[in-house]
């Protein structure tokens, strides 16, 4: 989360650069008032906290987000509707054809959200 | 093979029943039955099995709920009607009403349609009924605005005009750009492959001679038992497009099985659990039932064509679309169905529990379902004027 003070420097990009890690942009809504980013980092534990402390450093509040979409299992009835649009195979059917989320390889791209017919996809 | 269609030289519907009511018939779902042939062989599988049971859930939009809501006092002749702001059809008597799977909520568009006011009314659920009316001396009243369940209706009942597609196609997109359609979501550039049917336990696919199914068959429906009144439109047998017209009682249905869906930019619609009960009344009969996977085909369909007539990339099985990867050129393609497997098995082996349990009998239809029809486009056509002068 970016104050308004922060639209003057590059942060992500310097953070990049820094700690030479290749960070993905999920989604990002930035205006002159404020910015949200959701990334993905390729890192673990230590690692992966360190990243942090180094954007907290910088003033921006980072918050991590346990998994990117839900299934609400009461309204899935695993159609499999949302698998095929899936452009990371986030999604598969179990040996009984109940439906499995990869939540690892979820990139919160959320062709998903709009593909399944019973609207128990959402964002995390 | 038996000269005429339906002959029961197996075993008689009676039996059937009769071994049902004794707790001795020997009851299968269609994919335990494809296993026991496998085994046994179909001669022997034929000669132990009595009934196999079928299952299928998914989209069916032709589907839809008669409902009477009783008279108010004073008494109102409904001319437009809306249940939590989905209009309902009302060209019958004054408070008769049709609610279909498609409509969509005058207030939330198409997050909440004909298929959810369904639901929301079997399960229970309050619903808003809003009705206005032109005023007659004997139904004098002009407007009524209340709240009702299920139980309060005299008739609710589920008439879908067409339902338990034999098949369908498989679909897939060959244009630049993601296409929504009923097929639900097609990624550009064959991305993906989607697909209707639950193959192997298909009602109509496993009596593909139609040899059982008939007016009055019963059937299961939405979670309760319901009726086979007849075939279903664009019913077309002999090219594997056989359909349903069903009938039940919402009031002894269930929300698991009858759900409203939306599919993304094309609409509402109704996901419908049906269920056929098969009994193996001759050879062909057991021979179909028989039929895998890898024996039922479908066509794979370009959507992102759209005209009428679209081509067809490929003929598919459904044991290569249930695998989850399509051959397309040399290109594998992911595919996933629209219809759920899980529920549609799950219908299946409730039906076999409901007969073991003595709970469902089978019964003879009054009348075969056709075996043939033609299935007619519709054409368009001018009324030219003519004018002759001297």
């Amino acid at each position: 989360m970016y104050k308004p003070e922060h639209i003057k420097r590059p942060i992500l990009a310097e953070t990049v650069l820094k700690k030479k890690v290749l960070l993905n942009i999920l989604e990002a809504k930035v205006n002159s008032q404020k910015g949200e980013l959701i990334v993905s980092a390729p890192l673990e534990g230590e690692a992966l906290e360190d990243l942090i402390r180094s954007f907290e450093a910088e003033g921006v509040a980072v918050e991590k987000l346990p998994r990117i979409v839900e299934i609400d299992q009461e309204k899935c009835t695993s159609c499999g509707a949302c698998i095929s649009p899936c452009p990371v195979s986030a999604l598969s059917f179990s040996s009984d054809w109940s439906l499995l989320l990869d939540e690892k390889r979820c990139v919160g791209c959320r062709v998903c959200v709009d593909a399944c017919p019973f609207r128990a996809i959402k964002m995390a | 093979m038996p000269e005429v269609r339906g002959s029961e030289t197996l075993r008689k519907y009676e039996e059937i029943n009769e071994k049902i009511g004794r707790g001795e018939a020997t009851v299968l779902t269609a994919e335990e039955f494809v296993a026991a042939v496998e085994s046994k062989g179909l001669e022997r599988a034929a000669r132990e099995v009595d009934v196999v049971t079928t299952g299928t859930f998914g989209a069916m939009c032709s589907s839809g709920a008669f409902l009477n809501f009783g008279h108010s006092d004073p008494p109102i002749k409904m001319w437009h009607c809306w249940l939590n702001d989905v209009p309902a059809y009302k060209g019958l008597a004054a408070v008769d009403a049709y609610i279909g799977a498609t409509a969509a909520s005058e207030s939330r568009g198409f997050e909440y349609g004909g298929g959810h006011v369904i639901e929301d009314l079997v399960s229970g659920r309050e619903i808003r009924l809003r009705a206005d009316a032109y005023g007659t001396d004997c139904y004098p009243r002009r407007y009524i605005e209340t709240t009702l369940t299920i139980e309060d209706l005299n008739q609710a009942v589920l008439l879908n005009p067409r339902n338990a597609y034999e098949r369908y196609n498989a679909a897939t997109n060959s244009t630049s750009r993601t296409i929504y359609t009923y097929m639900g979501t097609l990624l550009p550039n064959y991305g993906n492959v989607t697909f209707s049917g639950s193959g192997q336990l298909s009602p109509l696919h496993k009596d593909m001679g139609f040899e059982t199914i008939g007016v009055g068959t019963r059937i299961f429906l939405g979670g309760g038992t319901g009726y086979v009144i007849g075939e279903g439109t664009q019913h077309c047998p002999q090219k594997r497009f056989g359909t349903l017209m069903v009938k039940g009682n919402l009031k002894q249905m269930s929300g698991r099985y009858l759900r409203g869906a939306t599919f993304h930019r094309y609409g509402p619609t109704m996901y419908v659990g049906l269920g056929l009960p098969i009994p193996i009344i001759n050879e062909n009969v057991a021979r179909t039932a028989a039929l895998s996977d890898s024996e039922i085909f479908t066509d794979l369909i370009d959507y992102g064509v759209p005209s009428r007539e679209r081509p067809t990339v490929k003929q598919v099985s459904y044991r290569e679309l249930k695998s989850g990867k399509v051959l397309i050129g040399d290109e594998e393609v992911h595919s996933s169905p629209l219809s759920s497997l899980k529920m549609a098995k799950e219908v299946a082996e409730v039906l076999r529990d409901m007969i073991l349990e003595k709970r469902f009998f089978l019964n003879r239809p009054a009348e075969l379902l056709p075996a043939e029809m033609e299935f007619k486009p519709l054409l368009e056509k001018s009324h030219a004027t003519v004018a002759v002068g001297r």
